[in-house]
């Protein structure tokens, strides 16, 4: 349907002289805008985002139930397609997650971020070469996002290309050189492949840019372990412990480094 | 041995038969299909009306607000062109805002169109019979044509009691007198046929058009979280409140008056 078919102030029905007179077509469209923000579960969307992973997997489960309502509402929206997928693939329904990608991605094959979470839901089944693919074919569309790049170093890391993993990092931070995460990335990266001086450089370009980044604290402090600055090590660990407290990995390196700086 | 003598008919009036009773199960169709096209029209009709008078009518109170302060905006900038036409535009939009919302409550209030069985019932008859492509020329075509608009207008209003009359009278009228051979009357059947066909093509156009606008899409919304137990209209009308309210503070702040 043309823009123009619902601007059209009356439209004439050829027996009798039935008239339906759209009177004000930009209210009813203003209406329809602002009734489908109400009925979409955006809100608790948003909310999950923002949260991160949830403790809470009721949360998760009602906000699949709501962006299954967004679908049953709108079949052919795409972003409620994406949404769910992206819901689905959190609660570890990858199967589910992949369908709803591939059915977004039939409505508009040109949208990138269904690409990408497609690439990440084949990525968490394994299946490393079609994640790649949907990244690259997301990178193609949406060649200046930097996150698609970081995803798709992750896929690459999982085959060893570390050259290009780096590579692809590296194209993260020049498009968004205050991304925190893609700098950690490049330092794990890095430290991987023994390159300890880039890889501390990194994490902490990470956490000038996000203080609160535990992982970046986390692995800088192993870095530091690793060139044998054990007290710096420790400042670093312990820190990651005060905002990660209940990861396991920072509560065993605490400890260890402890040991090791006790009895050294 | 005796001889049994049968009666053949020619063939115009087999054939006459033949497209009779085609047109029959035509009509049969046709009105079934009018009276969804009048039903689907006459509840995006009254929906319209019922959404501008609850969600529309305060979207043209926030226009107005929109407006004046775009206008305060623009005295402040008498020489800025951007502010100018913003203010410009910003008043155009509420003047069609409050001509669409006054037109409606000129109108009066509605109610939600629900037909009952028997009304629909009714307009399925009138459509079947005194359908204007069942005419058979252009003077009768006329004649069904003021019939139908009546009808049409009664079936909105569910007014049984003026479709009952409407029937009454065209029963009685010489339009429903048939006559003349059966080779004319083949003639005019098999163009019946050909009209009725038409009309039904044209009906299916006129609803997939009318479930594509917004309004239909509007009120696919509204009628789905009334399932669910939500009222949209309402939640719709205490979003746009807040929109006013804030639009109000706004426009206080600009031009120093609380009291708005």
């Amino acid at each position: 349907m043309s823009e123009n078919d619902n601007q059209v102030p009356s439209a004439l029905v050829r027996v009798g002289d039935r008239t339906l007179a759209v009177r004000s077509a930009t209210l009813v469209k203003r209406g329809l805008a602002l009734a489908t923000s109400l009925l979409l579960p955006r809100d608790a969307f948003f909310n999950y985002l923002l949260s991160g992973p949830p403790q809470d997997k009721g949360y998760l489960d009602s906000a699949i139930a709501e962006c299954r309502t967004a679908v049953r509402l709108q079949p052919n929206n795409v972003e409620a397609h994406s949404d769910l997928a992206f819901v689905l693939c959190s609660k570890g329904d990858l199967d589910g997650a992949i369908a709803e990608y591939r059915t977004a991605i039939r409505l508009q094959p040109d949208y990138a971020l269904a690409h990408s979470g497609l690439g990440s839901a084949l990525r968490k089944k394994g299946d490393l070469d079609g994640a790649i693919a949907e990244y690259r074919t997301a990178i193609r569309l949406q060649p200046d996002h930097a996150n698609t790049h970081i995803l798709l170093g992750l896929a690459l890391d999982g085959k060893g290309d570390r050259e290009g993993v780096i590579a692809e990092y590296r194209t993260a931070i020049r498009i968004e050189p205050d991304d925190a995460w893609a700098h950690y990335s490049l330092g794990l990266a890095l430290k991987s492949k023994g390159n300890l001086d880039g890889a501390m450089a990194e994490c902490r370009t990470a956490i000038r840019l996000q203080p609160d980044f535990a992982l970046a604290h986390y692995n800088l402090g192993l870095a530091l372990e690793m060139k044998g600055d054990r007290l710096a090590a420790l400042d670093e660990i312990e820190k990651a412990r005060e905002l990660a407290p209940n990861n396991s990995s920072i509560a065993e390196a605490d400890k260890r480094i402890r040991r090791k700086a006790g009895s050294g | 041995m005796t001889t049994r003598i049968t009666q053949i008919k020619p063939p115009e009036a087999r054939e006459l038969e033949k497209k009779r009773a085609e047109l029959a199960t035509l009509e049969t169709r046709l009105a079934e299909r009018e009276l969804d096209l009048a039903t689907l029209q006459a509840e995006l009709h009254s929906f319209e009306g019922i959404y501008l008078r609850v969600v529309g009518s305060r979207l043209a109170e926030l226009d107005e607000i929109e407006a004046q302060i775009a206008e305060a905006g623009a005295r402040h900038k008498p020489k800025g062109r951007e502010a100018q036409e913003r203010a410009s535009q910003a008043r155009t939009q509420a003047q069609e805002s409050a001509r669409a919302v006054e037109a409606e409550q000129e109108a009066g209030k509605r109610e939600p169109f629900r037909p009952s069985e028997n009304l629909k019932k009714l307009y399925r008859e009138v459509a079947k019979r005194i359908h204007p492509d069942l005419a058979t020329d252009e003077s009768e075509r006329q004649r069904r044509h003021e019939l139908m608009t009546e009808a049409n207008r009664a079936y909105e209003q569910g007014d049984e009691a003026r479709l009952e009359a409407i029937l009454r009278d065209w029963e009685t009228s010489p339009e429903s007198v048939k006559g003349e051979g059966p080779g004319a009357e083949l003639v005019r059947v098999i163009r019946k046929i050909a009209q009725v066909e038409d009309r039904l093509k044209a009906i299916d156009a006129e609803i997939a058009r009318l479930e594509e606008t917004d309004l239909y899409q509007l009120k696919t919304q509204v009628d789905q979280a009334e399932e669910e137990e939500r009222d949209l209209l309402a939640e719709m009308a205490a979003g746009v409140d807040q929109q006013v309210a804030e639009a109000r503070g706004r426009l206080g702040s600009i031009t120093g008056s609380a009291d708005l």
